[in-house]
């Protein structure tokens, strides 16, 4: 394995393993405009990168349950973790993870590992309200919904509202009951969440510190939804029906809470699961099934031409300079370049191999 | 609509309070309401509005829980049973009904005023039914007439199908059999709320019963002699015990901590007919501790005050002793316990033969050892009779009570008042417990009484979330069977969001 973690395809396991064992330090103090990169592997751990354009330098690997979603505070000082485990102590219970983060040079601390409610099983995704205030966090197993107050020093201690859902779809083998899926605050402040299990979509308001539904949207029988990205200009939204295998973008009314009509709705051919991101400029939304071109007017997508690799996870940078895309069966990452304004991509380049990724978040030096 | 009692309520400080004090402290996992329901309608409707507004609903009929599963809820709604109490509704016609809210003292003397008739189940006044029932409902009448759930035919309850709608379902041995067998021990909070539980028909009340109370003393109890003694015990209940003449006996051990300064051993007793009118079996059971220099006594077990003082109605000699001979209603209802606030922690197993000597020693071991700086006054190892009526064999798969070999219940029981001594005492419960199960189990289940020869597991209505430690168990409640697999279909069937949940519920 080369040392800036760069790499050609064929890379084995037993090649990163060694990689990881090898973990370099600190030439990248010298370097222009560094970033890290907090990649969540599915061998149990966080690994931390340091980026330099497009030279990855694995610098610290650090344990972590399970770890499903990584998310960062808009501070850049504390990663959250959500750990996709069934039972935490002994209990039915999934756990989140606050690491403090060296500001000079990346490396994570753990700070504190916090159970979530009971029954509340296999987090898989979270959000951070605008403020920063809030971490919802979504228990695809339970059903169930937690919201932690974050505090000063970015740490946390214990719910402070949880929402037991109940509901199903039309699988009764997948959908059995409410899974809550994906998680996205809308710039108000107000919740809106996806349900795989029920076949629903959700907005929540957070008043006193407690989640109140105010709207439920049906998403159809049997559709499953799973990712979802909000707009930024805030009033379409676009879920990855996983069951039905279609991409489909919402009228939301942000005044009201409220997901309204569907402007837009494109199948494909075997459902799957899938991933969203959206682009800064909201010119461009990128999914598992390729890059499209978001109407500024309407909101309805047209597909371009750029292909994208198998992507279990895709994320853009926050300066929309790159777009990251995680392959959870070849363990590759792939960085490509975008145009800041039109969210185009370029080709990619492969930048690290990491044991079945599953989230990524991308820090910058500035913050 | 039920009676909503909400933090701004005068009434919540008291409503929201465990009776076991170690469950109180953090207000931020307090309930967030109180619902009082009355009738099923109303449980109903407070338990729709729960789910609607997102919120984890608890159930409380009396309140007795072992464990912590109920009070502490944070933002969630704890649907309070205590106020349903219907004798009869229409429809019941020749059945009998017993309410969740009722507690077992007023179903005791409902039952016996009304019809003459009775359940076997606990020995404590004010224990609510709806969580005894569905643990299963042991109590002293138990050897003689089975547990509370081998004689329920049938349930009212309600359930949350997996669109989050509530319903009442009325279910027995064929509409939703598989619900009703699950909730005949299965343990409470488990599929749904429990509204009513109706009888065919119930064994006719003793019409009396000899009562008597003895113990020992603990400085002079050697080893040797306090293993003989509990060989006494284990051997009359593993032999003697086990012939139907003896099912009216109801014997708890009450082994305390030395500090107690007495050992107990309190019974009771009739005749399979309900009468006291042949009292040799109790004779050969008490002759077995005429060596250990037992001293009558009017009060009650350490510990243990299922047996009130009282002044007997006829006092009659039996051998060398004397015995109360109480009306049995009268000998039931009293100062029968469980009314008591304050901490406590418990543990069980059930026992399918005698004890060893080893496990003699163990408990010899550490009930005299002395814990520096902690009061081990209020322990008790309760050894309680048990088998007759409850080992029928086929009651096992019609029910989801699996011990139908034990012939002694053991109850760990601790009562103290001071936060402050929480640690330690729980500490030295543990280490006994844990010493005491790795005796006579497979290495890889120490410190449990894993199902083998000797032990049938713990019972659910005495639930100990230490238990939680080993990933089996589900095993140590439940058996090894087929049952808990079949507990976790009726889950999925019946409560497939898992709205019914607590720390050791049922898990899919």
């Amino acid at each position: 394995m080369q040392p800036d973690g760069r790499s050609r395809e064929g890379w084995t396991r037993r090649e990163f393993v060694r990689g990881a064992a090898g973990l370099v330090a600190l030439p990248y103090l010298a370097s222009p405009s560094p970033g890290f990169a907090y990649v969540a592997s599915g061998e149990g751990a966080i690994q931390v990168f340091l980026v330099q354009g497009e030279r990855w330098t694995r610098i610290q690997r650090v344990s972590s349950p399970a770890p499903a979603c990584v998310l960062l505070s808009p501070s850049q000082q504390t990663l959250y973790v959500a750990n996709e485990v069934e039972a935490h102590e002994g209990l039915p219970r999934g756990t989140v993870e606050a690491f403090d983060i060296d500001p000079l040079d990346g490396r994570l601390t753990l700070s504190s590992r916090r159970p979530l409610s009971l029954s509340a099983t296999r987090p898989r995704h979270m959000a951070l309200s605008p403020d920063g205030k809030m971490l919802a966090v979504a228990a695809y197993g339970g059903g169930i919904y937690n919201l932690f107050p974050v505090a000063e020093d970015g740490s946390l201690v214990q719910p402070a509202s949880i929402f037991k859902d109940a509901g199903c779809g039309g699988d009764p083998q997948l959908q059995g009951a409410a899974h809550p899926h994906s998680l996205v605050f809308d710039s108000s402040g107000r919740l809106l969440a996806s349900d795989f299990g029920s076949d629903r979509l959700s907005v929540f308001a957070v008043e006193g510190g407690r989640l109140q539904r105010l709207a439920q949207r049906p998403t159809g029988r049997g559709s499953g939804p799973g990712a979802t990205v909000l707009h930024p200009g805030g009033s379409l939204f676009y879920a990855w029906h996983e069951l039905e295998s279609a991409l489909a973008c919402y009228r939301y009314d942000a005044m009201s809470g409220t997901v309204g009509e569907t402007i837009q709705r494109l199948p494909f051919p075997s459902s799957s699961a899938g991933t969203l991101a959206m682009h800064p400029s909201g010119r461009m939304l990128y999914a598992s099934q390729g890059v499209w071109q978001i109407d500024g007017g309407s909101g309805r997508l047209t597909r371009t031409e750029h292909l994208l690799p198998n992507a279990t996870q895709i994320s853009a940078a926050p300066d929309g300079g790159s777009v990251y895309i995680l392959d959870g069966g070849t363990g590759s990452i792939y960085q490509l370049p975008a145009n800041r304004v039109t969210g185009e991509l370029h080709s990619k380049t492969r930048v690290a191999l990491v044991c079945e990724p599953k989230s990524i978040a991308i820090r910058t030096r500035s913050g | 609509m039920a009676i909503r009692v909400t933090r701004s309520d005068p009434r919540y400080a008291l409503l929201q309070r465990s009776r076991n004090l170690r469950w109180d402290g953090n207000a931020a996992d307090a309930v967030a309401e109180i619902e009082l329901c009355e009738t099923a309608e109303q449980a109903a409707e407070a338990l729709q509005r729960a789910i609607n507004a997102g919120m984890r609903p608890t159930v409380r009929s009396g309140g007795h829980c072992y464990e912590d599963f109920v009070v502490n809820n944070p933002g969630g709604m704890l649907l309070d049973l205590s106020l349903l109490k219907s004798d009869a509704l229409p429809g019941d016609g020749d059945r009998y009904r017993i309410s969740p809210g009722q507690q077992l003292g007023e179903a005791y003397i409902d039952l016996y005023k009304r019809r003459g008739v009775t359940i076997p189940g606990g020995s404590c006044y004010n224990v609510g039914a709806g969580g005894h029932i569905t643990g299963g409902g042991y109590g002293v009448l138990s050897r003689l007439h089975g547990l509370t759930v081998d004689w329920v035919s049938a349930m009212e309850i309600l359930t949350v199908d997996n669109k989050g709608h509530v319903a009442l379902r009325k279910i027995d041995r064929h509409h939703d059999a598989d619900l009703f067998r699950a909730c005949l021990g299965g343990g409470g909070g488990n599929f749904g709320i429990v509204t009513g539980f109706l009888f065919d028909r119930l064994p006719a009340a003793p019409f009396e019963v000899a009562n008597a109370h003895f113990s020992f003393d603990w400085p002079s109890m050697t080893e040797d002699k306090f293993t003989a003694l509990l060989l006494a015990f284990g051997d009359y209940m593993a032999q003697r015990g086990c012939e139907r003449d003896t099912w009216g006996l109801f014997a708890a051990l009450g082994l305390s901590h030395i500090s107690s300064g007495r050992i107990g051993l309190g019974l009771q007793f009739c005749n399979p007919d309900g009468r006291c009118d042949d009292l040799k079996p109790l004779d050969e059971f008490l002759d077995r501790f005429e060596d250990f220099d037992p001293v009558e006594r009017r009060a009650g077990v350490p510990g243990d005050q299922r047996f009130a003082p009282r002044t007997p109605a006829d006092r009659q000699h039996t051998g060398r002793y004397s015995i109360d001979r109480l009306l049995w209603l009268e000998a039931t209802i009293g100062d029968s316990g469980g009314g008591h606030s304050g901490r406590a922690a418990y543990k069980s197993s059930y026992m399918k033969r005698n004890f060893t000597p080893a496990e003699a020693k163990c408990i010899y071991k550490h009930l005299t050892r002395m814990v520096p700086g902690v009061d081990l006054r209020g322990s008790v190892m309760a050894v309680d009779s048990y088998g007759g009526a409850v080992n029928a064999k086929d009651l096992a798969a019609t029910t989801s009570v699996w011990q139908r070999s034990s012939i002694m219940k053991v109850q760990f029981q601790q009562y103290w008042d001071r936060a402050e001594e929480d640690a330690g005492r729980l500490q030295w419960m543990q280490e006994f417990y844990t010493d005491l199960y790795s005796q006579e189990v497979e290495p890889q289940y120490a410190g449990t009484p894993y199902p083998n020869e000797y032990y049938e597991g713990c019972y659910i209505n005495y639930p100990d979330s230490d238990m939680l430690a080993y990933p089996f168990w589900p095993q140590v409640y439940y058996g090894t069977g087929d049952l808990y697999p079949f507990l976790q279909q009726v889950k999925r069937r019946y409560d497939s969001n898992n709205i019914f949940h607590h720390k050791m519920s049922i898990r899919t």
